[in-house]
């Protein structure tokens, strides 16, 4: 269908919004574009986060001259006349909206050729001025370059994140395009270095192998079609689901497509963990790629400027699909993956409820930090450590999470997870004050595949982590081989804390310096977890070194350690007063 | 089903099982402990479906039968009946286990036998060796330790035993450590087979063997996902962990630049008086190597280890020493722990350099070897 102007009437229905957001909304954008021009080989590369450059190069249909000059029209589209098109809409774009929205704000090169035409053409729109159509020589399809982002709003550009960030952000929009869309070879590079690329042989596990390494695509569970029973009409789900041994702390690894369309939807990932179960440990997420189809009369996909959400007739049943197809993938797993996740996520679901307490007058005063000291407490002074934690005689562990203690002005409770932080946060910053810290080597390497945005920021760590005690190199295409760790990091599960520990910086570090930060980040990773049951003579030596630190209050991230609940409280709790 | 038998045999039996028993399991029936008559004796069996444990007693059958009954409350009460013999009946269609011995009765509710898992039996299996009780229980006790405790890589939270020609090979690593003890089969196996064991399965069969000295079996069921063991008149069945060892041979360094030899005993309780200070920084405790002024002249091994905050420790172990002087650091608990499992006489420890891993093993003994990555400590 030739590029047409949309009647105003069609424009009026449309919601106009924000399209370019972000680096990342550009490329969601011209990705589309690219696969809605029938593609089978798409290249993204990625420059200084996008600001400096995003190139896409397809070899879809192209365009004539004339669609060229038309495309970068505003509410030119080939893809929808009339508003009713859109109830039956089968392509990604239909507002005409995203090549101008781009062209206004950065400098844009889009070159051109259809099947049938010996030469192709292109056109150069700088911050919304265009220029003519000229010949270009290019192969069969479309190349869009978008330089210099944001270069005439300034305020947009302030707004953005660190480049490393932003090229996360836009990683993990190629990711899911490139494992979702298994029939066209995707690859992505940033700053020059490729960090994906899938083989278009239109395989689910090749796709997700190809885009989060093979430790995700061996545990990748193919959907199969549901019996009749179970299959909840008009709504077709396709795609895989993880084993629950491959789990991740952030539901970034969730991935869903409604006709194609990628969308971010609550409903449906609680829908998915739903049917996981008992199979994941609290605060952990599985990660799949699922693609539901239903008939477009049924999805309003005009509901969000960016397309990324949608609006279902009915949720619900679109939820159940997706849950019982993820429910009969994981029945049948393997078998030795599940008895022994279950057994542990049942533990900790029972010791993770959370307590119950009556009206608790207790907690540190926001404002000032301290706990408060109710006014008749005779709060003797003098027991106390230098770093002012009371002596504390240690009881016990409550759901295998906070140590129970009792101090001279009451009750106190120690949350396990956030002492050790401190305690290890700590210790990490006395080792490297001027020096590298001690580590401990490993018998041999050990491999860990990253995300590409675990990746980009293990790059952008490296010598932070090294400093810390990791001993880490890069090996291979998207994985990272690990020679050393830091000394006090024993018994744990090294690939996974220190994915942990990268997954935490990709949203930013929390410390004062990017040194910080990874200090900060190794020590929550490294230390005791909430619902690790802990003998007494454990949490005696935890309690003990609590008190030595020096800001014994706060862990690293800024959560309590301890709470009081004051004699006097506890008193009145009971009705003694 | 109505037998009778000798207290002192049945607690035994019943002290004997009781560690495969499940402690916390959603299966009531894996909290109890199957009785049977088989062919004339007493069979008692448990399991958590991890292990399995069953053993044989005398007893006088006067009449068949099988139940399940609470293992707890079973082994409680005879354990307090006296020295004499005991008659177990069961009247069905109730499944209630009457225990007597003379005026003392019990009558304890049972489950019926059917819903206890079926137990595999050490009979014309694919693949079996014989090797020496104590042999056997040595080599555990020096491998297992060295497991990993976190579950990320399964392989590693278990023990490899390799039957090769007329050699057993155990070995685990656990990323820091390696441990590998070899140890002589009572014949030649006719294939080489590598199975992987969980540390604690490893553990039981060390605590079952006891003093054993009838040569132990050990066999492969025909699905090749469980082992059987016969010690004595018991059988231990664990379920083995599927995967493949990594190749712990390369690992294994061959020469060494340093080689020391020294009493274990003054190493040990160097180590142990450094490691006190160690405690508070990340184990590390130093370990510098002086060779001998003149060829006669013994060197020395200095141990040493500093807390910023403690203090800190040095001591001086006489010691034959090859090579030049050097420096290395190790986790005190990875050198206690091999320490502690080496026989009594003259430890030997081979280093090539700070940054690779050293081998600890007895200077007299080969068929132990011990591979423990250093510490490295930061630069200024
Ligand atoms: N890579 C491409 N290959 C072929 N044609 C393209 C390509 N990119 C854009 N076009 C053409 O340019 C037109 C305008 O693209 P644009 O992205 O601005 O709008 P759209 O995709 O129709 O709608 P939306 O704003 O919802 O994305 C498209 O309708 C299409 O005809
Ligand atoms: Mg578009």
């Amino acid at each position: 269908m030739p590029i047409q102007l949309l009647t105003t009437e069609t424009i009026g229905k449309i919601a106009a919004g924000e399209v370019v957001e972000r680096p990342a909304s550009v490329v969601k954008e011209l990705l589309e574009n690219a696969l809605d021009a029938g593609a089978r080989r798409i290249s993204v590369e990625i420059r200084n986060g996008g600001s400096d450059l995003i190139e896409v190069v397809d070899d879809g249909h192209g365009m004539s001259p004339e669609d060229l000059a038309a495309a970068i029209q505003r509410h030119a589209t080939s893809k929808l006349s009339a508003f009713e098109d859109l109830d039956t809409l089968r392509t990604l774009g239909f507002r005409g909206e995203a090549l101008p929205s781009i062209a206004a704000v950065a400098s844009v090169l889009i070159a051109s050729r259809t099947a049938d035409a010996p030469v192709g053409s292109e056109v150069r729109v700088d911050f919304g001025a265009v220029g003519p159509v000229d010949m270009a020589a290019i192969p069969m399809g479309t190349r869009v370059s978008v330089r210099d982002l944001f270069a005439n709003v300034p305020a947009r550009r302030k707004f953005l994140r660190q480049a490393s960030t932003e090229a996360g952000y836009a990683t993990r929009v190629v990711s899911s395009y490139a494992a979702a869309y298994t029939g066209v070879a995707v690859t992505l590079t940033v700053d020059g270095r490729r960090v994906f690329g899938t083989d278009g042989s239109g395989d689910d596990v090749a796709a997700a192998t190809g885009v989060y390494g093979p430790e995700v695509g061996q545990a990748a569970l193919r959907l199969v079609p549901l019996d009749e029973a179970a299959a909840v009409p008009g709504v077709t789900v396709t795609g895989w689901v993880g084993a629950p041994a491959v789990t991740r702390s952030h539901r970034n690894g969730l991935v869903f497509f409604v006709n194609g369309r990628w969308i971010q939807s609550r409903a449906l990932s609680f829908a998915l963990e739903e049917a996981y179960h008992s199979l994941l440990m609290v605060g952990r997420h599985p990660v799949a790629v699922m693609h539901v189809a239903l008939d477009p009369a049924t999805v309003d996909v005009n509901v969000h400027p960016t397309k990324a959400e949608v609006k279902f007739v009915d949720e619900r049943a679109v939820c159940r699909a997706v849950q019982r197809a993820a429910h009969a993938a994981l029945l049948g797993a393997p078998q030795d993956a599940l008895p022994r996740v279950q057994f542990a996520a049942s533990a900790w679901q029972t010791e993770q409820r959370p307590m119950d307490l009556p009206r608790p007058r207790w907690g540190p005063d926001p404002d000032t930090g301290r706990e408060t000291a109710s006014a008749g407490d005779p709060a003797p002074e003098d027991e106390k450590h230098a770093s002012g934690v009371p002596i504390l005689r240690v009881l016990g562990q409550v759901g295998g999470t906070y140590i129970i203690a009792e101090g001279p002005q009451g009750m106190y409770l120690i949350d396990q997870h956030a002492a050790h932080e401190r305690v290890l946060y700590e210790k990490i910053l006395t080792q490297i004050s001027g020096r590298m810290a001690d580590k401990q080597s490993l018998l041999d390497p050990l491999i860990v595949d990253l995300s590409p945005e675990e990746l980009g920021i293990y790059e952008r760590s490296a010598e932070e982590l090294a400093q810390i005690g990791f001993d880490v190199e890069p090996f291979g295409e998207g994985s990272v081989a690990v020679r050393a760790v830091p000394a006090m990091m024993r018994n744990v599960d090294v690939a996974e804390r220190l994915r942990l520990i990268l997954k935490e910086l990709v949203e930013g570090g929390a410390g004062d310096s990017w040194l910080d930060s990874v200090a900060i980040s190794t020590a929550c990773h490294t230390s005791i977890r909430a619902g690790q049951p802990l003998s007494l003579p454990e949490m005696r030596e935890l309690v003990a070194e609590l008190e030595r630190s020096s800001q014994p209050r706060a862990c690293g991230h800024g959560r309590p350690t301890m709470l009081h609940m004051a004699q006097a409280d506890l008193e009145r709790q009971f009705s003694r007063r | 089903m109505k037998v009778s038998c000798l207290q002192d045999n049945l607690q035994r039996a019943l002290a004997q099982v009781s560690r495969a028993v499940a402690s916390k399991t959603a299966l009531p029936v894996l909290s109890n402990v199957l009785l049977a008559t088989d062919e004339g004796r007493l069979r008692i069996a448990a399991t958590n479906l991890e292990i399995g444990i069953t053993t044989w007693i005398g007893a006088s059958v006067d009449e068949e039968g099988k139940v399940t009954v609470d293992a707890r409350l079973l082994n409680e009460f005879v354990n307090t009946l006296p020295n004499a013999p005991v008659q177990l009946a069961v009247e069905s269609p109730r499944m209630t286990l009457s225990v007597q011995s003379g005026r003392d009765k019990a009558g304890i509710n049972g489950i019926d036998a059917e819903d206890f898992p079926v137990i595999p039996r050490l009979d014309g299996d694919a693949f079996v060796a014989e090797v020496d009780p104590q042999v056997l229980r040595e080599m555990i006790s020096q491998v297992e330790f060295a497991a990993a405790t976190d579950e990320s890589r399964p392989v590693l939270a278990g023990v490899l035993a390799r039957f090769e020609g007329s050699t057993l090979v155990l070995a685990a690593a656990d990323g820091f450590r390696l441990a590998v003890r070899e140890g002589e089969l009572a014949s030649p196996v006719p294939e080489r087979l590598d199975i992987i064991l969980p540390g604690r399965a490893l553990r039981e069969l060390a605590r079952i063997i006891g003093d054993q000295t009838e040569p132990v079996r050990l066999a492969i069921t025909a699905s090749k996902s469980q082992l059987l063991v016969r010690v004595g008149e018991t059988e231990f069945l664990s379920r083995l962990i599927e995967g493949t060892f990594p190749d712990f041979r390369q690992i294994i360094p061959r020469e060494f630049n340093t080689r020391l030899e020294m009493s274990r005993d003054a190493f040990q309780n160097a180590v142990r008086r450094a490691s006190y200070f160690a405690r508070d920084n990340n184990d590390v405790v130093r370990l510098t190597i002086h060779p001998g002024e003149e060829e006669f002249m013994p060197g020395s091994v200095e141990v040493s280890a500093t807390a910023a905050e403690r203090g800190s420790s040095q001591s001086f172990v006489d010691a034959s020493v090859t090579g030049p002087e050097t420096q290395i650091a190790f986790n005190a608990r990875y050198l206690a722990d091999v320490l502690g499992v080496l026989k009594n006489g003259k430890v030997m420890i081979g280093m090539n350099g700070a940054n690779q891993a050293g081998v600890v093993r007895s200077a007299e003994a080969e068929d132990y070897t011990h591979v423990i990555m250093p510490m490295v400590i930061g630069a200024q």
